[in-house]
C-alpha cells in the first residue's frame, strides 16, 4: 500500500509551469497553462528555461542539487492567430514517501518529456477562444507513465484591457503500465487585472483555481486519484528595465491517506531584466509539503532567457 | 418476447437506430450560428447569412457495462466537413462526416456495436420575403457494425430524401416542419422503407455583428416499418423511434457559447429478455456545450465536450472532445 502511494504521488507531480491561466507572464518564456491566455501575448517569443532543484538535508546526508528539467518554447503570433509549442526533457521526477512521523522527497531519473501544443485566436482585442494538447512521459519503476490532455479555453479582455476573466476544461488521460487508463475533466478558472504598457512600465495580478475531480481506475497500479484543489495568486511588476515577480500556489489533495490532506505550497520569487528584445530571469520556488504536521521544504531555482520580436 | 442474449439472429431484427451518434442537430427550422455545425432539415440552410466552411475533428472514449460488468472500450475518432453556400435567395448546404470505432472486449456479451460510419448529405434550400424557407436535400449514410459472431462487420446503407418548410410568422419566431422518405438496404436483411416526420419551433433575437440568441426544439418520429425475409436474408425492421432536440446559442461579441441535448428513444415490437428483466425500449441521450470564435468574416475557431449515453440492456457512456475550424465569407 505504501508503494502504491508512493508510486501514485509521483504521477501527480507536474514539471513546474507557469500556472498563467488567464494571461501571459510578464516574462514571456514561460509557458501559458491555458490556449486562451496566449492570444494577449505581446509579439512573438523564443526561449529556454532551465531548472536546478535543491533539497536541505534533514539526515546526515549532504544537500544535494541536481538539474531537473529544460525547456524551448516558441510562440509565434502572425496577427490575431496564435500558437505556442512548448517541449520540455527532464531528467528528475519528484515523489513522496511517507514515514510514521516524516514525509521524504525523492527525486529519481526518470527520462521525461513533457510538450504542449497551444493555439489561440483574438478576436476584436476583446475576446480570445483557445485549443491545446499536451503530453508526458516518464519511467516509474519498471512502468512508463503517459499523461495527455485536450483542452478548450475562452478568455475575455474588459475594460480596455484592465480586466480579464478566463476560463477552461481539461480533459485528461493517464496510463500507467497497462492498457487501463485513468480519464478526468480538469476545470480550470481566473480573473487578472493588468495596468499599464506591457513595453514600458505595466502590473500585472492574477489569481486563478484548477479542479481536478476524485476518480476512480481499472488500472491497479495507477489507482484511484483524489481530488485535487489548487489556488494560485500572482502579482508581477515591469518597470523600465526591471521584472519584479511573486507567485504563491497551493494545492491541496484531498482524503489523501489516512483521511488526511497532502498539501503543497509553492512561493516563487523572481527577478528579472529586460535588455532590449532579450529578457533574463531568476526564479526561487520555494516548495513546501505539509502532511498532518508534517513538512518537508525543498527548493527549485528556475532561470529563463528569453528573445522577443514583434 | 426474444432473448437477445445467445440468440445471435433476434439481435439483426433489432436494426436499432445505427446513425444515432449523427442525429444530435436540433437545426431544423433554423440554422445555427455555428459555421462548423451541419443543419438537419434542408430548409434550415435558408436562412444561413453567408458563406461557410467547417471542419471538426473529434476523439471519443467511453465503455460498455453490463449489469455492471465492463463489457468493451471504446476509442472513437471522427472527422466532419460541411460547406455552405449563398446566392441572392438560394442556399446550398453539404456535409459530410466520418467516425470510426475501436472496440477492446473486456468480457464478450453479444451485442450490436458500431465499427464505422460515414453520412454525406446535400441540401439547397430557396428563401422567400424573409418569410418562407423551403429546401430539399438527399442524406447517405453507410455503417458497419457488429451484430454477432455470425455477423461481425455487416454494411448497412441508408438512403434519405427530404423536403421541409419554415416559416417565420414573426421577427423574432420560426415554426416549420419535414417529411423524409428513408430506404435502408444490407446484405443480410431485405430492403426497408420508413417516413420521418418532424416539427420544430424556434426563437431568434438580434441581428449580425450584435448580441444574439438563438434557441430551437424539435421533435420527430417514425413509425414501426418491416419487411418480411426472403431467401438468406433476414427481416429487415425498424423500431417505432421519437426524437426530441433541443439547442441554444448565445453569440456575444462574436464569442458563441453553444449547447445542444437530444433525446431518442426506441419502441422495440418485441421486447428483449436479459438477465429476468425485459427490456422494451433503447434510449440514446447525447448533449455537448462548446464555446466559438465566429468572425462576421475570417477564422473561425472553438471545441465541444460532448457526451453520450446509451440505455438497454447494456449501458454505454462516452465523452468526447472536439475541436472546430471554420472560415466565415463575407
Amino acid at each position: 500500500m505504501r508503494k502504491i502511494i508512493i508510486v501514485i504521488l509521483s504521477v501527480f507531480w507536474a514539471v513546474p509551469v507557469s500556472s498563467q491561466v488567464v494571461v501571459p507572464s510578464l516574462d514571456p518564456v514561460l509557458a501559458c497553462e491555458l490556449a486562451s491566455a496566449i492570444a494577449w501575448r505581446v509579439g512573438s517569443t523564443v526561449g529556454i528555461d532551465v531548472d536546478y532543484v535543491s533539497q536541505a538535508a534533514d539526515t546526515s546526508d549532504d544537500a544535494e542539487s541536481k538539474n531537473t528539467k529544460q525547456s524551448v518554447l516558441i510562440s509565434y503570433q502572425p496577427g490575431n492567430f496564435i500558437g505556442e509549442l512548448y517541449y520540455s526533457p527532464y531528467s528528475e521526477t519528484k515523489s513522496y514517501s511517507f514515514g510514521s512521523e516524516s514525509i521524504n522527497v525523492d527525486w529519481e531519473n526518470d527520462n521525461g518529456v513533457e510538450y504542449g501544443l497551444r493555439l489561440a485566436i483574438r478576436g476584436d482585442r476583446r475576446v480570445s477562444v483557445g485549443i491545446g494538447y499536451e503530453g508526458r512521459t516518464h519511467d516509474i519503476n519498471d512502468y512508463q507513465y503517459g499523461y495527455s490532455h485536450y483542452e478548450g479555453s475562452f478568455s475575455l479582455r474588459l475594460f480596455e484591457g484592465l480586466l480579464f476573466l478566463g476560463a477552461g476544461m481539461q480533459r485528461v488521460t493517464e496510463n500507467l503500465g497497462s492498457d487501463d487508463s485513468r480519464k478526468m475533466n480538469r476545470v480550470l478558472t481566473g480573473a487578472a487585472i493588468q495596468i499599464g504598457d506591457p513595453t514600458d512600465t505595466i502590473f500585472k495580478t492574477e489569481v486563478s483555481m484548477k479542479i481536478s475531480p476524485k476518480t476512480e481506475s481499472d488500472n491497479d497500479i495507477l489507482g484511484e486519484s483524489p481530488q485535487t484543489t489548487e489556488s494560485t495568486l500572482a502579482i508581477e511588476l515591469l518597470t523600465g528595465s526591471f521584472l519584479f515577480s511573486y507567485r504563491m500556489s497551493q494545492k491541496v489533495y484531498e482524503e489523501y491517506t489516512n483521511n488526511d490532506n497532502l498539501t503543497e505550497i509553492n512561493n516563487r520569487y523572481g527577478l528579472g531584466t529586460k535588455l532590449g528584445s532579450f529578457t533574463f530571469s531568476l526564479y526561487r520556488n520555494a516548495w513546501t509539503a505539509i502532511l498532518n504536521d508534517e513538512t518537508k521544504n525543498y527548493d527549485i531555482y528556475q532561470a529563463t532567457v528569453g528573445f522577443n520580436f514583434l | 418476447m426474444k432473448t437477445c442474449f445467445g440468440k445471435c439472429l433476434s439481435c439483426l431484427a433489432i436494426l436499432i437506430a445505427i446513425f444515432a451518434p449523427a442525429f444530435l442537430q436540433a437545426q431544423v427550422v433554423t440554422a445555427p450560428f455555428d459555421p462548423t455545425s451541419s443543419v438537419d432539415k434542408p430548409a434550415a440552410a435558408g436562412w444561413r447569412e453567408g458563406k461557410s466552411i467547417g471542419l471538426v475533428y473529434n476523439e471519443a472514449s467511453g465503455n460498455r457495462t453490463v449489469d455492471s460488468d465492463e463489457a468493451y472500450k471504446f476509442e472513437t475518432s471522427g472527422t466532419s466537413v460541411n460547406g455552405h453556400l449563398k446566392f441572392s435567395n438560394i442556399s446550398f448546404d453539404a456535409a459530410w462526416k466520418r467516425s470510426k470505432t475501436d472496440a477492446k472486449v473486456e468480457r464478450f456479451y453479444e451485442s450490436r456495436v458500431n465499427l464505422d460510419y460515414d453520412i454525406s448529405s446535400a441540401n439547397i434550400a430557396l428563401t422567400g420575403n424573409d418569410f418562407v424557407a423551403v429546401g430539399l436535400g438527399i442524406k447517405i449514410g453507410n455503417s458497419t457494425d457488429y451484430f454477432d459472431a455470425t455477423h461481425d462487420s455487416e454494411t448497412t446503407t441508408q438512403t434519405s430524401v427530404a423536403g421541409s418548410i419554415s416559416v417565420k410568422p414573426m421577427d423574432i419566431f420560426f415554426i416549420g416542419g419535414g417529411f423524409e422518405r428513408v430506404k435502408e438496404e444490407s446484405s443480410y436483411t431485405v430492403d426497408n422503407v420508413w417516413n420521418v416526420t418532424t416539427l420544430g419551433l424556434a426563437l431568434m433575437l438580434g441581428e449580425p455583428g450584435g448580441t444574439r440568441f438563438r434557441t430551437e426544439y424539435a421533435y420527430s418520429s417514425s413509425p414501426h416499418e418491416s419487411s418480411s425475409g426472403q431467401g438468406d436474408l433476414h427481416e429487415a425492421v425498424h423500431n417505432e423511434t421519437t426524437t426530441s432536440m433541443f439547442a441554444a446559442e448565445l453569440m456575444m461579441s462574436g464569442l458563441l457559447f453553444s449547447a445542444k441535448t437530444s433525446e431518442k428513444r426506441i419502441r422495440l415490437e418485441e421486447s428483449v429478455s436479459f438477465n429476468g428483466k425485459n427490456h422494451e425500449e433503447m434510449i440514446f441521450n447525447e448533449g455537448e456545450a462548446g464555446v466559438l470564435w465566429v468572425p462576421q468574416d475570417g477564422v473561425a475557431l472553438g471545441f465541444y465536450f460532448a457526451s453520450s449515453q446509451t440505455t438497454f440492456f447494456y449501458k454505454d457512456d462516452n465523452t468526447a472532445f472536439k475541436i472546430n475550424i471554420g472560415y466565415v465569407f463575407q
